[in-house]
């Protein structure tokens, strides 16, 4: 038995003899940094713990120690700290305070942009090489190229980076150009303070203004009437007078649950791009970007270690990132690969489990049929599809048995699960926006 | 337990102790104040497992014992007594307090279970001034900030160099160094960094000391700071690490100087901060050194514009450098004295504010960069 071992079942019999909080308390960042004979260092992260334990708790350590270890121990020692007295001494520099930094995400013009945000340090790969474009063409040419752009995509994947770098760029080559970029929550409150303020007249000003209006998370518009109908008019305004739209959202327009159909062809008018997760090498080429740009040299093997096992997230490629710079710089350890797969395995998220009805609740919201429908006889091509989602998911993500998937549905054959699923699996390896669509109701479902 | 007191005593001692207590934690014991009586008065002792703070209160003792009351509603309760004597018996799980008409019984929980403050081991240490303390504190105290980043910047240093006592601080924009004279012998030589919270304390616990007592012990050692006056004994946890080698970047040639009257430039400060950029608060200081004034001024594009000129002694190569005004201000006011000196370069390196007459403390601020 190793000494942390020996330590872990010490704390677990402790842990059952003392209350939570004094536990909890005294017994959090202590270790057996020796066990040799009859002699035993453990330490403690304070002169608190360590006259505590002398007092209060040496005799149920002792104890425990022995009928665990089997052998007497003759003295304890409580070392506080430890590890501070060989590390180096750091480095301070000081560095002018820049301003632009300081400002935060609201700069003093009021648009909303972060001038972080821009189109060089976007890193384009096959999964967003579309939006990308786009985006370009529509900073060159503000109004004349796509309008509106809809952009739209999963979690952490560049939609807020793209239409911000949309309007740092067109501020770079004309800073008179007015713009705005709102997310759909403010669009919402600031209608809401108009309509109670009674200073509509301001809200038309400060959005039909506008060259460019760019507008995050239009999705959150769902159910808001009055938004909407505010919106459908902005829209308008700034349509017709050829200003620029661009627009994000987290699925595309159809599947906006509630958005008027006015609105959705509206959307559809300009140009809809999607971005998928990135590819493997593009996940090396943003780590290995963002690495140059904190100026920290990181190893080839570790870098395609990090880009396989984090696969749909970029927020969360560069949180796994600054874990390791930040981990290096406190610690002074330079990362091996045994410890990036520790501390990887320690912060993947324990996937939610998930029931046969959040299946068929999520796919219901996904494609807005009610369950009843989707469980009844009609076997209209708007039903059935949805219908052999679900069937599909069941299996795959819960790995149900045919049997029970057929049950599940209405009491159906199984015969027919096992062609859902069959059919499904080979619509989507051909078609990407099967897949995207798969993709988005599965992190609905985890994530939801 | 048995014991009487003014109220007046009692209201100090639980002053200094009630607010160490912390109120949310794991432990509920650590809300409370630990009550002794010995031989020679009413001992208080709170604690947060970082900071512990003993205080004696003067009165007579006729049993001795040992109790804990929750810190808040004891201390606010004798706050509200009228100025008479104060009686405290132990009665079972229950502490009375009677003071002339008014008899409480307040619950509490038994000694045996409040945590020790550990006592300093092998620590260095020297006699210090309290109000020197106290005002070497102050002035290096605004420039440290929490930090999770990095640990060992979000605590004061202070170094026990033979009778030299230095405390220091920096957020990494901004740098202030006091000296200190103590009564530590030539060998006597301690390293710590005291956490943040502990140096607010601290501040407190030396202002409702200076009427008692006008010098106080200092012990550091590797893990542990005390101060101690006969009374009153605070001890506080250090941050483990190393401090950043600060002196380093303290530059020693300078491109601009300027003397300056103290108070024209804090005010002039202040009114140019009403018209700084909200979220940058930049001011832009101009070094004249033909017409041997000093410009400040800011620009607001929303609430307006201001300039105000100054009179000063300016020798060097003329510059202009914008400056977060208000930390600019936290060294102006930190200073002593009528006129100060400016010692900068340009908007790229740090500029160092020092006391005209007076070797003892600097404060060194960046610019903004443009």
């Amino acid at each position: 038995m190793t000494s942390e071992e020996l330590w872990q079942a010490a704390l677990g019999e402790l842990e059952i003899a003392l209350s939570k909080a004094n536990f909890t308390t005294w017994f959090k960042n202590t270790a057996l940094t020796q066990f040799e004979n009859d002699q035993v260092t453990i330490s403690v992260p304070n002169t608190f713990t360590k006259a505590w334990f002398e007092k209060k708790y040496h005799r149920a350590i002792l104890d425990t120690l022995q009928r665990i270890g089997g052998r007497p121990i003759k003295t304890i020692t409580y070392q506080v700290g430890g590890r501070s007295s060989f590390a180096a001494v750091p480095a301070i520099t000081m560095a002018p305070i820049s301003a632009p930094a300081s400002r935060g995400v609201a700069s003093t013009t009021g648009n909303g942009l972060n001038p972080r945000y821009v189109f060089s340090t976007f890193i384009v790969g096959k999964g967003n090489e579309l939006p990308h474009a786009a985006a370009r063409a529509v900073a060159a040419r503000p109004g004349a190229a796509y309008n509106p752009l809809f952009i739209y995509g999963g979690v952490g994947l560049g939609k807020t980076h793209l239409i911000q770098a949309v309007g740092n760029e067109i501020l770079a080559s004309d800073p008179t150009k007015k713009i705005l970029y709102v997310t759909c929550e403010t669009f919402t409150n600031d209608f809401i303070h108009a309509v109670r303020g009674g200073n509509a007249k301001r809200f038309q000003d400060t959005y039909r203004g506008v060259d460019v209006l760019l507008i995050d998370d239009i999705q959150f518009i769902t159910g808001k009437e009055g938004t909407q109908e505010a919106f459908f008019h902005t829209f308008n305004a700034l349509h017709q007078t050829n200003k620029q739209l661009v627009l994000t959202s987290d699925r595309h327009p159809k599947a906006i649950p509630a958005l008027e159909a006015r609105l959705l062809s509206r959307f559809e008018w300009g140009m809809i791009a999607d971005i998928i997760s990135p590819d493997f090498e593009t996940r090396v080429a943003i780590l290995e970007a963002k690495c140059q740009e904190k100026q920290y040299q990181l190893d080839k093997n570790i870098v395609s270690y990090i880009a396989t096992m984090i696969q749909n997230n970029v927020r969360e490629l560069e949180g796994a990132l600054n874990k390791i710079v930040a981990f290096h710089q406190l610690k002074n350890i330079p990362p091996t690969l045994e410890f990036i797969k520790k501390m990887l395995a320690s912060s993947q998220p324990i996937r939610k489990s998930v029931t046969n009805k959040q299946v068929l609740q999520t796919v219901s919201l996904f494609f807005d049929i009610p369950q009843e429908e989707l469980l009844g006889k009609s076997r209209e091509k708007r039903l059935a599809f949805p219908r052999q989602i679900i069937m599909y998911l069941l299996r795959t993500e819960l790995q149900a048995s045919f049997p029970a998937i057929g049950l599940e549905l209405g009491g159906r054959d199984h015969t027919t699960a096992m062609h859902a699923c069959s059919k499904i699996t080979r619509e989507a390896e051909e078609d990407p926006k099967l897949k995207q669509d798969i993709e988005l109701i599965k992190q609905r479902l985890y994530n939801g | 337990m048995r014991f009487s007191c003014t109220q007046e005593n009692l209201v100090q001692g639980l002053s200094m102790v009630s607010r160490i207590a912390s109120r949310a934690g794991n432990l509920p014991i650590l809300s409370n104040i630990y009550l002794k009586t010995t031989a020679t008065g009413l001992e208080l002792r709170a604690t947060n497992l970082e900071i512990g703070l003993t205080c004696m209160v003067r009165g007579k003792v006729e049993e001795v014992g040992e109790f804990t009351v929750p810190a808040r509603l004891f201390s606010e309760y004798i706050a509200l007594l009228p100025k008479d004597k104060v009686d405290l018996v132990l009665a079972g799980s229950e502490l009375q307090v009677v003071c002339g008409k008014n008899k409480t019984k307040i619950k509490g929980m038994p000694a045996v279970d409040f945590p020790v403050i550990p006592q300093v081991e092998n620590g260095e240490g020297g006699e210090v001034s309290l109000p020197a303390l106290m005002e070497a504190l102050e002035q290096v105290l605004f420039t440290i900030s929490p930090n999770e980043g990095r640990p060992e910047i979000s605590g004061a240093l202070i170094v026990l160099d033979g009778s030299h006592l230095t405390v220091a601080g920096t957020d990494s924009y901004r740098l202030a160094e006091k000296a200190l004279i103590t009564s530590g012998t030539d060998k006597s030589a301690a390293r710590a960094i005291l956490p943040l919270r502990a140096l607010q304390e601290l501040v407190r616990v030396c202002g409702s000391l200076k009427e008692e007592a006008a010098t106080a012990k200092i012990i550091m050692s590797s893990n542990q700071f005390a101060l101690s006056v006969p009374t009153v004994e605070f001890v506080s946890r250090l941050i483990e690490g190393q401090y950043p080698d600060y002196k380093a970047i303290i530059p020693t040639r300078f491109g601009i100087k300027a003397k300056i009257s103290r108070a024209e430039l804090a005010s002039a400060l202040k009114a140019a901060g009403l018209f700084s950029k909200t979220g940058v608060y930049d001011v832009a200081v101009s070094f004249n050194p033909e017409k041997n004034e000093v410009e400040i001024a800011s620009l607001n594009s929303q609430t307006g514009e201001h300039a105000s000129v100054l009179p000063a002694e300016v020798q060097g190569v003329g510059t202009k450098i914008a400056f977060n005004w208000k930390y600019l201000l936290d060294g102006v006011q930190a200073l002593r004295g009528e006129n100060i000196i400016i010692k900068a370069t340009d908007s790229a390196s740090p500029t160092m504010l020092t006391e005209e007459d007076g070797t003892d403390y600097f404060y060194i601020v960046m610019p903004i960069k443009e």
